[in-house]
């Protein structure tokens, strides 16, 4: 096996290209030198990705965020700015792993890893996050929802990365959330993962929301039919419990030791549910700072 | 395979070595360098045990290749004591009996370390984000959360940091 | 010559304040805290090879032919081993029961997903691991069974075709009128209850450097071995090596926990130095091997079991119908783990009569073997449950009918129903002070007040025994010979009064070479820095176990004071010569020999080792010149078992009273652990921090059993736990903190009266936490009948009492 570590994005999108399906893009490399390990993977090239400035560094301007996608959940856990409009998907990238892993793991990586479970992928979907990816045909944007498309496969063609993820400004009476269910606190698999994004009115009306889901399905999928339930009402018990009810319907999750299909069926909706009620919870919260400065 | 040159500070010493791309470094610290210091306990980045500093922060020295930290500063157990002195957080461990068997202690030293360095008084939540990445199978963590308590006090106190 | 051991600190000739029974900064730490401590993969000898090995990925299948000419063509790669060469040079594995080994290297079959069937020593793992991918097997794959009671049916595939059934072992122990208790009982309590397979985990796996010697024909074997004189033996036995042609060197392990394991992987190292012409090889096992293959599965267990009971709470029988599912060999010895229960089968109630249903049962899975505890906490988890069914049905608190079953502390030494007998205890008082510690009132009226919002929250009080200082006759009934586990230890004074002291077993993490040293200074009033315990092999070592057992504390304390006597009564005799007085008259006190209330009449111990080391020619003829002894120290009055199992066996019973609070999320079925207090007795303590330290652990471990960790496989027997994502040990978020109160009823059996107390908290965690969380679900007319107690398992519990109160208020 050999090792690169590109400087620049061509230079990097032609050492992939050369080496074709040999080769492997790798950021943190946190799941990937697992799969060497284990024989899971066997690259003839490694392409480090960590020293190119373009998948580096987050920016935080007028119109939103723009998130390297090699930078590490360390990093995105210490960008306050981040963290305030976006807390739902700065809590799920605080999830890949442990601190030790939260100093390599990125959001590139957890993406292109393609778990079903993986915990970033459903607070990007449900915050609408879109990403920036760049091959040899050059450079287009694809929102997260549609890069996984099954356990370790994606959209992505050959020589392809993904070189950054953006979020816009949340507009007023926004809030987001992930939840997830394991065993153990930490460094385990989510059984079920929800990530809830709002917008509600002053008023507590519904005028968004987002509801995405992992570990029920071959890839983490976005119900539109879930955040339906509370569009256009002020959502009480009862839109929350119709919320629960879809989520459970969309899920079709498989049967393993660490839950069964029924579990993970009825767990989806319960903490879709809890999702929700945090991220409206943190939009309610906007509204009262936002009275309160003014 | 071909090898490839790195350059790497290691406990303020600077090394130079030529290594296979797939070599650990782990494998790189424990048997090329002879710092037998940082155990391996799982090799799947689970258990914490092999964490080590790189440029200040914890990072598991089995999920990294060597060739990664090329012109990267790398922090090991070794380098923590002065000759005879331990390093308070040692101090601490031993004070607090926050190790039985020992061999996971290097690496929740490791990851401490970073904490106090960063934070010289951290909240009993951030204590637990650092412990949690990483294994005990012996002490049930409570030692070990003594042995932090301990450490924070003796490095705290308006004395300037030791680690400085 | 009467070797006379104190039975108390107070017997100690040393005067307050001392060092034992004190925690203290442990001689252990330094080396440990700066990573200079040598572990087996640390260890580097001139021409190392290095050892991978390749598994089988079936669970059963004939091999019909294995090609390694590729492999061995592999610039780097100096020996490949397969089957032949096992068959050639070794025996196959001893087992318990008997017959039920087989060859380190699959000869004809592979029996499990995991088993070794050929290895390469390379001149670096990354080629050896390169090598092994070159080695091609075919395999034609067999049924598998994978589930003891498919297993156990007659048209069953057969793990071992000669064997002609799976069934190791099936025998019923009968100890008193069992029959006629359950007839005429009030209240016939009855369950059944499954225990997943789980186990130790140590944070080091196993490893060893094999060196054949081929001039010699003996072998060196380095190793992370928890038991080297007992690995020695065994070593010899599959090599047929007379046994001093083995020499054992342990090196300081990263735990065991009794889960080691490693006999195979070294067997197999064994035969690649010898096939490398003696030059060694070191084999570390990697996580996966381990969790695939390793030591440390333990506990697959079926039980039926029940309790009769009379309307006035009195437990008068005890039934337990256990299904052991053992894996496909012997080899590991998971079989004494089924058999130790009969140290403390009653746990600690004065239940008069029981019944041991015993199946041993082969399937296609990696062979069980040992984990802290040995056996006993799930059959304490089985026998709690059942104590809290039969307290709810006859509406008495929990904790009260506990309370009227204990022992009484005046009927010590106790002989229970299967033949062990307990040494002192005062249960009652250990419980008051745990219900004490916890508030129990408080937590039971907090409950109420939740239950009223529908919150599941629940509340555990539960008591177990652990048995302490091993003997093998507990074990006879799986096949184990012999009695008598002897712990020996070298004291020896130097020319300037530094003392050192030899023992056979090296560090494994409970401190006993501080303890070592605590013991010796007090002993010769000296400073524990004065004091230096070092390790031998087996090869130069007094006889020794080492840890084990919950034994180590106890026995090292014995070998170590029985050695300090010898030569205090030696020092006698020459200090009496040179004050011209008799033996008799000599005092040791504080560091000084002497004539009591005589001042000048005193010499200090370094004075006397002095003298004779330097002047044999002062000494008194007849008198050994070494300030030096050796003493082996045994458990006394252990008995021979009788047909049933029944003997003297454990020297010690520690009993632990845990109370225990948790909240079930009705949603998710997670459980999380609100307050967790316990009050224990093992006796005197020799080093409170350590046993503290131990208890953490123990509890810490429990709690993974108890919610977390299960090894898990499919149907076709093949492992689904074979990472640390998979298999979950718990994290500092899963362990609360352990409020503790401890008795101190001494032992009247053992050194300074310590009780074994080193496996600890298993006994009596994993029944406390189902405890509550029975009492949890108990609104809900739901029990938890399985372990680990994973969030699915409750939910569907949750989701069954939902249902079917649905259904009620339907049809109501």
């Amino acid at each position: 096996m050999e090792y690169a570590s590109p400087r620049s994005l061509d230079e990097a999108i032609g050492l992939l290209s050369q080496a074709g399906v040999d080769a492997r893009p790798m950021a943190g490399g946190t799941d990937l030198l697992v799969q060497l390990r284990t024989g899971a993977r066997r690259p003839e090239l490694l392409v480090d990705l960590k020293q190119i400035p373009g998948l580096c560094g987050i920016d935080c301007g007028s119109q939103g965020f723009r998130i390297g996608a090699a930078v590490s959940g360390a990093e995105i856990g210490e960008c306050l700015p981040l963290r305030e409009a976006w807390p739902g998907v700065v809590e799920a990238a605080e999830l890949i792993g442990s601190t030790q892993i939260q100093g390599r793991a990125s959001l590139g990586g957890n993406l292109c890893n393609a778990s079903p479970a993986a915990d970033s992928v459903p607070a990007l979907i449900a915050a609408g996050a879109v990403c920036t990816l760049i091959g040899p045909a050059g450079r287009r944007e694809v929102p997260v929802d549609d890069i996984v498309r099954g356990p370790g496969e994606t959209a992505l063609g050959e020589a392809e990365i993904i070189v950054d993820f953006r979020l816009p400004r949340p507009q007023d009476g926004t809030g987001d959330a992930y939840q997830r269910m394991i065993p153990r606190t930490e460094m385990d698999i989510a059984i079920v993962g929800a990530g809830v994004s709002v917008r509600v009115a002053e008023s507590g009306e519904c005028l968004a929301c987002r509801v995405a889901l992992g570990a029920v399905a071959a890839r983490p999928i976005r119900v539109d039919e879930a955040a339906a339930a509370l569009m256009g009402r002020r959502p009480d018990s009862e839109a929350l419990e119709e919320l629960a009810a879809r989520a459970s319907a969309a899920a079709d999750p498989i049967d393993d030791k660490r839950g069964t299909r029924a579990y993970r069926t009825r767990v989806a909706g319960v903490l879709a549910r809890r999702a929700a009620e945090e991220a409206l919870r943190r939009a309610g919260d906007r509204w009262a700072a936002r009275s309160q400065s003014s | 395979m071909a090898g490839r040159q790195i350059r790497v500070n290691i406990n303020g010493t600077d090394h130079q070595a030529i290594v296979e791309p797939r070599l650990s470094l782990a494998d790189f610290l424990r048997h090329e360098l002879g710092l037998t210091g940082t155990h391996i306990g799982c090799e799947h980045g689970v258990c914490g045990i092999c964490n080590v500093l790189i440029d200040g922060r914890s990072m598991r020295s089995c999920l990294l290749l060597a060739v990664q930290v090329d012109g990267r500063s790398v922090e090991t157990v070794e380098g923590l004591a002065e000759g005879e002195k331990l390093h308070p957080i040692q101090e601490a461990f031993m004070d607090e009996q926050g190790l039985q068997c020992g061999f996971c202690t290097p690496g929740f030293i490791m990851s401490l370390k970073e904490l106090l360095d960063r934070n010289p008084n951290p909240s009993e939540d951030e204590i637990k984000d650092v412990l949690g990445g990483s294994i005990c199978r012996c002490t049930g963590y409570a030692g070990i959360l003594r042995a932090v308590q301990s450490a924070v006090a003796k490095m705290g106190g308006g004395r300037p940091s030791l680690l400085d | 010559m009467a070797v006379d051991i104190p039975k108390s600190f107070e017997e100690l000739p040393t005067s307050a304040p001392r060092h034992i029974g004190r925690g203290r900064r442990r001689i252990e730490d330094p080396a440990l805290l700066t990573g200079r401590t040598q572990f087996i993969d640390d260890v580097e000898l001139p021409r190392m090879l290095h050892c991978a090995i390749l598994r089988s990925p079936f669970a059963h299948a004939r091999i019909t032919g294995i090609d390694t000419q590729e492999a061995e063509a592999l610039p780097g790669v100096v020996a490949i081993v397969t089957g032949e060469d096992a068959l050639r040079w070794s025996h196959p594995a001893q087992s318990s029961p008997e017959g039920w080994g087989t060859h380190c290297l699959a000869t004809d079959a592979v029996r499990y997903v995991g088993e070794p069937v050929a290895a390469v020593a390379a001149i670096s793992r990354y080629v050896a691991e390169d090598a092994m991918e070159l080695i091609t097997v075919e395999y034609d794959p067999l049924d598998v069974v994978a589930d003891p009671a498919a297993a156990m049916k007659a048209d069953s595939p057969l793990v071992h075709a000669g064997q002609g059934t799976n069934v190791m072992m099936d025998r019923v122990f009968t100890w008193g009128e069992v029959e006629q208790a359950f007839e005429k009982a009030d209240c016939v309590v009855s369950e059944e209850f499954r225990w997943n397979r789980m186990g130790a985990n140590p944070t080091e796996t196993f490893g060893c450097i094999c060196e054949w010697d081929p001039l010699d024909l003996s072998l060196t074997i380095r190793g992370s071995i928890q038991s080297p004189s007992m690995f020695g033996l065994g070593r010899a036995a599959t090599f047929a090596l007379p046994s001093n042609k083995v020499n054992i060197i342990s090196q300081p392990h990263g735990g065991s926990f009794g889960g080691k394991g490693g006999t195979r992987g070294t067997d197999v190292t064994c035969l690649l130095s010898r096939k490398a012409d003696g030059r060694p090889v070191k084999w570390i096992e990697d996580r996966v091997e381990y969790l695939t293959a390793g030591g440390s599965q333990a506990w697959d267990r079926y039980y039926s079991a029940s309790i009769a009971v009379r309307n006035d709470g009195i437990v008068t029988g005890l039934r337990v119908a256990l299904v052991d599912d053992l894996g496909a060999t012997g080899e590991a010895y998971g079989a004494i783990c089924a058999a130790k229960p009969l140290a403390a089968f009653t746990g600690p109630y004065t239940i008069p009569v029981a019944e041991y249903d015993l199946k041993l049962v082969a399937t296609n899975k990696v062979p069980s073997g040992p984990y802290r505890g040995m056996g006993p906490p799930p059959h304490f988890f089985v026998l709690e449950q059942l104590m809290d069914l039969a307290a709810r049905q006859l509406g008495i608190d929990p904790a009260e009918f506990r309370r009227k079953n204990f022992i009484p502390k005046d009927a010590f030494p106790y002989m229970i129903p299967s033949g062990n007998e307990y040494d002192s205890g005062d249960y009652e008082e250990v419980l008051n002070q745990a219900l004490a510690l916890a508030d129990y009132p408080a937590l039971r009226s907090a409950q109420a007040e939740a239950r009223k919002e529908g919150r599941l929250v629940g509340i555990g009080v539960a008591s177990a025994i652990e048995p302490g200082v091993f003997d093998w006759n507990a074990y006879a009934i799986v096949g184990m010979p012999g009695t008598g586990v002897p712990e020996g230890a070298t004291v020896s004074i130097d020319i300037m009064g530094f003392i050192t002291v030899r023992v056979g077993f090296s560090l494994e993490g409970q401190g006993q070479y501080t303890l070592v040293s605590q013991l010796v200074s007090d002993y010769f009033g000296t400073d524990p820095e004065m004091v230096r315990v070092v390790y031998l092999d087996t090869q130069s070592a007094p006889p020794s176990f080492g840890p084990g057992g919950s034994r180590l504390g106890v026995a090292i304390t014995g070998a170590v004071l029985g050695a300090c006597d010898r030569i205090r009564t030696k020092a006698s005799q020459v200090v009496a010569g040179l004050m011209q007085t008799e033996p008799e008259n000599i005092v040791l006190r504080d560091g000084q020999f002497g004539i009591p209330g005589v001042p000048e009449a005193q010499m200090s111990v370094a004075e006397v080792a002095g003298t004779m080391l330097a002047r044999s020619d002062l000494l008194p003829p007849d008198v050994d010149p070494r300030p030096e002894a050796t003493h082996v120290w045994t458990a006394a009055g252990r008995t021979p078992a009788d047909e049933e199992g029944r003997a003297k066996s454990y020297l010690t019973a520690a009993q632990a009273v845990h109370v225990v609070q948790v909240e079930i999320d009705r949603e998710t079925g997670f459980v999380e652990i609100q307050r967790y207090c316990l009050a224990d007795d093992c006796g005197t303590r020799l080093n409170p921090a350590t046993v503290e330290g131990q208890t953490d652990g123990s509890v810490a471990q429990g709690i993974g059993a108890a919610l977390l960790e299960e090894y898990s496989f499919d149907s076709d027997g093949q492992p689904q736990t074979t990472t640390f994502m998979d298999y979950l040990m718990p994290t500092v978020y899963e362990v609360p903190t352990v409020e503790k109160v401890a008795v101190v009823t001494p032992s009247p059996f053992t050194p300074l009266g310590a009780k074994g107390c080193g496996e600890g908290a298993i006994h009596t965690t994993p029944a406390a936490v189902l405890c509550a969380i029975n009492d949890a679900l108990a609104p809900l007319g739901q029990m938890a009948r399985e372990v680990p107690a994973a969030p699915k398992r409750l939910w569907d519990l949750i989701r069954l009492a939902e249902d079917t109160s649905a259904e009620g208020s339907r049809t109501g």
